[in-house]
């Protein structure tokens, strides 16, 4: 008997379930694979579909995850370009890169989500995009503007400004 | 809107994806407070950077104009000891530039030799190398050219901070009527070798950048303007041999290191830049293969540059392509297309690109007796 594609529901923080295909998601993320692994004895002659709890993420941010896994980690759905590619001309980037820059132009919030649930699960592809994206969004942002982002508060002193700024005179 | 409070690893792990071409934003970033500078001062931090980037960025270039280089910076980076006077960039690697520190009239060989330097831009470290063996001297006129290296292999070494304090060797190739002769410095003996040499017919080395692929040099040569070929230099067992190039239009080629570490080489014509790569095989026969064509005036428009005399001059690994048209030269990023100017063409005969990391170590105040570097 041919085997159907398996598939794995993951229940969200807030008790939503998601659908997913097992060789896709055991791709993507390192800890559902280790999930995964753990459950495989005991339900190797049973039929029934296993749930897996993700207690540190929400639905609204685990259904965007898997559209990324989705798109990302689908052997079938991911067209590659030659290996020995060296000159990235305008209109033939990635076939995803268009998807990705989509992906993380989120808000602030919905963003830092993705990184938190990246690292969770262990995407690491989802993770550096993430990451890169937040480092982006710090780019453009004056210093004044960065401190209110992360609500920090500024322990330099006036003098201690001074020197910092007089030392790296070129970076201002 | 605020983020919501990111926990400390997160932090450097946003930091340390600030792109290498521009360190200004880890200075920046170090004044949001003592804990953020604190981690980016940490010499752990920076190493990661380096690791995590892996190819360094290009700082700037090395323009000789009528045999005497001058920095040309293509970011923020200060180089304050790249002012220097009467000196000539002949190569650049792995975080070193290999200077001639006379001026001379022309490329071929004075016997007042004994005048290479290698020096490190950012620290301005000097090491002036000894006296080339005489026998060099002996079958002028000749060409010649020479590269600077780190001297740990590739799968040794990661060139990450090989510069500051590692060993170094220069190789030394010149070219007469029928012979190519090299002669390695190393740093560890701080003495030029015996000189090798190998029976070679037309070959005639430019004074061009060259390209190291694992432990092989590669230098181009070009017979009486005419004929263009690849001089190969095994750095491990000193031979030297000439590698035939597929016959082609182009005015100029640059050679090229392919993303999966073969050699390759490139060249325009009729506003298309070519790449070729080496294909795997018996060596001394082995084929070339054109691996990717890319139109350049799509690239360009926005620039409006005129296309007709459009040529590449060298190709930085993984980072940009340095190309001169008509009035100008200018550097294209190889993975955004973004385009750098460098300067007006005119008198411009060589282009030596400088790369390295350049992560500030910040000794504010602010560390309160935390890492200085």
């Amino acid at each position: 008997m041919a085997s159907e594609k398996k598939v794995v529901f993951l229940r969200s923080s807030d008790g939503e379930a998601f659908e997913v295909s097992e060789e896709v998601i055991s791709a993507a993320s390192v800890t559902i694979k280790g999930m995964i692994d753990e459950e495989s004895p005991s339900r190797a002659d049973t039929a029934a579909t296993t749930t897996l709890a993700i207690p540190n993420v929400t639905a609204a941010t685990l259904s965007r995850v898997l559209h990324y896994v989705n798109k990302h980690f689908d052997a079938a759905a991911v067209v590659g370009r030659p290996d020995d590619y060296i000159f990235c001309a305008p209109g033939d980037e990635h076939p995803l890169a268009r998807f990705d820059d989509d992906f993380v132009d989120v808000d602030n919030d919905t963003l830092i989500d993705l990184v938190h649930a990246a690292e969770y699960l262990h995407i690491k592809k989802l993770f550096d995009l993430t990451c890169k994206a937040v480092a982006d969004k710090l780019k453009g942002r004056t210093i004044d503007q960065i401190r209110e982002t992360f609500g920090i508060v500024n322990d330099y002193t006036v003098e201690e400004e001074v020197e910092v700024y007089r030392e790296n005179s070129w970076a201002f | 809107m605020s983020l919501p409070v990111l926990m400390d690893d997160l932090v450097d792990r946003i930091i340390i994806r600030f792109p290498p071409e521009e360190p200004e934003l880890l200075v920046r970033a170090s004044l949001v407070c003592k804990r953020w500078c604190r981690l980016i001062s940490d010499p752990a931090f920076r190493r990661r950077f380096r690791k995590l980037h892996r190819a360094p960025p290009m700082l700037g270039v090395f323009c000789t104009r009528h045999s005497v280089s001058s920095f040309v910076p293509t970011s923020s980076v200060p180089l304050p000891h790249a002012m220097r006077s009467n000196w000539r960039a002949i190569d650049s690697r792995h975080g070193r530039v290999l200077l001639r520190s006379l001026p001379w009239g022309h490329d071929f060989l004075v016997l007042s030799a004994g005048n290479l330097l290698v020096w490190d831009p950012i620290t301005d470290e000097q090491c002036p190398l000894p006296k080339l063996p005489d026998q060099l001297f002996s079958r002028v006129p000749c060409t010649w050219t020479a590269a600077v290296l780190c001297a740990a292999a590739d799968g040794v070494c990661d060139h990450i901070d090989c510069h500051s304090g590692g060993s170094f060797l220069v190789v030394f190739m010149c070219t007469a009527a029928r012979e190519a002769f090299t002669c390695v410095y190393s740093s560890e003996t701080g003495a030029w070798s015996e000189p090798t040499s190998a029976k070679l017919r037309h070959a005639e080395v430019c004074l061009s950048p060259s390209v190291l692929v694992g432990n092989t040099l590669y230098f181009i040569s070009d017979h009486c303007g005419r004929s263009l070929k690849i001089l190969e230099h095994d750095v491990e067992t000193q031979e030297t041999s000439l590698i035939r190039l597929p016959r082609t239009n182009y005015r100029q080629i640059a050679l090229v290191k392919m993303v999966d570490g073969r050699l390759g080489f490139s060249g325009v014509h009729e506003s298309k830049l070519y790449l070729w790569s080496r294909e795997a095989g018996s060596e001394k026969y082995a084929g070339w293969a054109q691996s990717q064509v890319i139109d350049l005036e799509t690239l360009l428009r926005p620039l409006g540059t005129l296309m007709d005399s459009l040529d590449v001059i060298c190709f930085v690994d993984g980072v940009a392509a340095i190309f001169s048209g008509t009035d100008e030269v200018f550097a294209i990023d190889l993975k955004s297309g973004r385009i750098t100017k460098i300067g007006e063409l005119m008198g411009i005969n060589n282009i030596v690109p400088y790369m390295s990391f350049y992560t500030p170590a910040l000794v504010a105040a602010a560390t309160g007796g935390g890492p200085r570097a």
